[in-house]
């Protein structure tokens, strides 16, 4: 099933990363001058204001730091209420709002260990791949990085 | 001609502690103008800025026993639009010789307001808030934020992540109250209790728009506006504005009331990850230097305060601040509120006028009209005894602002 969403920001090095998730890979730009992974991408560093940045893979692995429930229609009709979003700290330092993948009410806490998988999904720019978090468990290191 | 420049804050300097004192406050009807902004009746005319800022003005001039002819400075916070401070002064009937504009938030206009006056710039400074918010059909959240507003400000946090549905302030305001509930071993009817004694406060407050009484059961029962915040843990959208008149510590002595000194101010602002600012840090840095530096200012320290007005847009925030400050341990917060150490007659008095959530939304100056209150002890039916200094905070998401406000003659 194709996920209809709300758009994302495309352009740049947001475009980069679009395609990175179309290979079922999550990759952010280290800024070259203080070495900071940019996420949100933004023109500059918003750490140094530097504009040379190299693209690394990251593992996709995180943990739970929050989440929150959508019960008010922000996206007028786009996106069937409820929806959940959930906030996981990457490995690498990185905090990113996402969707959960199969994770249960009963699981969900504040350090559960968490990687990062794709769904299929679509907005006004076209098809693409979407990051969301699933459980795993912490002797699963790097299985991610098979796919 | 005037002067627009946007002054920016003046930092914590015990030079200008006490140097300015305010003398007038007015408000405008709350409750009257909810009422009518619900109704849209077809005759009904929608409030606007400028109208609801005569209002004001003319309620605080009258309190301050002042003239128009008394007033030489103006500042202008009409936090969404209306007249320019030339426009303003002249439909108010006054001829300052110190004009402009300055944030709607009440975070800078009161500290600039008192550095121009110690500059000599003005002695007696009308501070005008005014938002017809609900009037102009303001929204919040999702799809009305976009990409191409990043340019004026907009945080990114609040388009970047529509792919995902995540948007809104409120969204933020959840991820930090569900991380607070599960690493402190709290339940959803535990953060209630901020709502209902800030519901509980406001029955007490002939001014408040939201007086009938919250219990356990009407607040759980409120839907959830982003999960586990629900409509109650939300702050109020209204039409109203607040006038502030500002003199001189020597000019306010000769006012009938007594003066409320602004003894101190602090300004403390995040770098780095937002949300890790936010969710993580819920602020904490920010709020003790902030709080460390007017306290410095005014020469005080935290137990003199002895009452707070939180900024509180949803209920963690204030929970947020008062743990940041230092009022309550990390984690304390929702304890305090449930047993009562945070009502009119606690350890703490806290919003006592039923802050932003149950009194009125008017970006922390209706927080700094009550302190105003209850520093004069005329706050008739909720005064805290024997207060004499005041902390009131404005905080945003990456930003701490407190001013700390005392009675003269207070140590």
């Amino acid at each position: 099933m194709i996920l209809k969403r709300p758009d994302r920001t495309m352009g740049g090095r947001n475009d980069t990363f679009w395609e990175w998730c179309n290979q079922g890979q999550l990759h952010l730009p280290r800024c070259n001058e203080c070495h900071t992974l940019a996420w949100p991408i933004e023109p500059t560093c918003t750490s140094c204001g530097n504009t040379e940045f190299t693209w690394e893979r990251l593992s996709g692995q995180g943990e739970i730091v929050s989440w929150c429930t959508f019960e008010q229609d922000y996206y007028q009709g786009q996106l069937p209420l409820p929806w959940e979003c959930v906030f996981v700290a990457l490995d690498e330092g990185p905090l990113f709002i996402s969707n959960p993948d199969s994770i249960s009410a009963d699981e969900l806490r504040p350090g559960l260990p968490v990687t990062v998988s794709f769904v299929a999904a679509e907005d006004a720019a076209g098809s693409f791949q979407l990051p969301v978090f699933r459980p795993r468990s912490p002797s699963a290191a790097n299985t991610s990085l098979s796919k | 001609m005037s002067d627009y420049i946007h002054r920016s804050m003046p930092k914590a300097d015990p030079a200008l502690s006490r140097a300015a004192a305010i003398v007038g406050v007015g408000e405008t009807d709350y409750p009257a103008l909810y009422k009518a902004a619900r109704a849209k009746r077809p005759d009904d005319q929608p409030a606007t800025a400028e109208a609801l800022a005569e209002d004001a003005f003319e309620r605080a001039l009258a309190d301050a026993g002042l003239e128009r002819s008394d007033i030489d400075g103006l500042s202008v916070s009409l936090i969404y639009g209306g007249p320019t401070p030339d426009e303003l002064s002249e439909q108010l009937g006054i001829n300052p010789t110190f004009k402009t504009t300055a944030s709607g938030l009440m975070a800078g206009p009161l500290p600039m307001v008192c550095a121009a006056i110690a500059e000599g710039k003005a002695s007696t400074v009308a501070m005008v808030y005014a938002a017809a918010s609900r009037s102009i059909n303001r929204k919040y959240g999702g799809k009305t934020y976009t990409g191409d507003q990043a340019g004026i400000g907009l945080p990114t946090s609040y388009y970047y992540y529509h792919p995902w549905g995540f948007s809104s302030q409120a969204a933020h305001w959840a991820l930090i109250a569900q991380r607070y509930l599960s690493l402190y071993g709290y339940d959803e009817a535990d953060l209630g209790a901020v709502a209902m004694q800030l519901r509980d406060n406001a029955t007490a407050n002939p001014n408040a728009i939201m007086r009938s009484p919250m219990s356990q059961a009407d607040y759980l029962a409120s839907r959830y506006i982003v999960r586990p915040l629900h409509l109650f843990d939300m702050c109020l959208v209204n039409d109203g504005a607040v006038c502030l008149i500002v003199q001189s510590a020597e000019k306010a002595r000769e006012r009938q009331k007594p003066p409320v000194m602004v003894a101190g101010w602090g300004e403390a602002t995040a770098t780095g990850d937002k949300f890790d600012t936010l969710v993580r840090k819920r602020l904490a840095p920010q709020l003790q230097e902030a709080g460390n530096q007017a306290l410095a200012m005014a020469g005080l320290d935290l137990s003199d305060i002895g009452h707070f007005e939180g900024y509180d847009p949803a209920s963690i925030h204030l929970v947020n601040q008062l743990e940041g400050y230092g009022f309550v341990k990390p984690g304390d917060g929702l304890r305090a509120f449930r047993e009562g150490d945070l009502s009119p007659t606690g350890a703490l008095p806290v919003n006592v006028s039923g802050g932003m959530m149950s009194g009125t939304y008017m970006h922390g100056w209706n927080l700094v009209a009550e302190a105003v209150r209850q520093l004069r002890h005329e706050a008739d039916g909720r005064q805290i005894s024997d207060l004499t200094a005041s902390l009131v905070s404005v905080a945003q998401t990456d930003m701490a602002h407190p001013l700390i406000l005392t009675r003269e003659n207070a140590a």
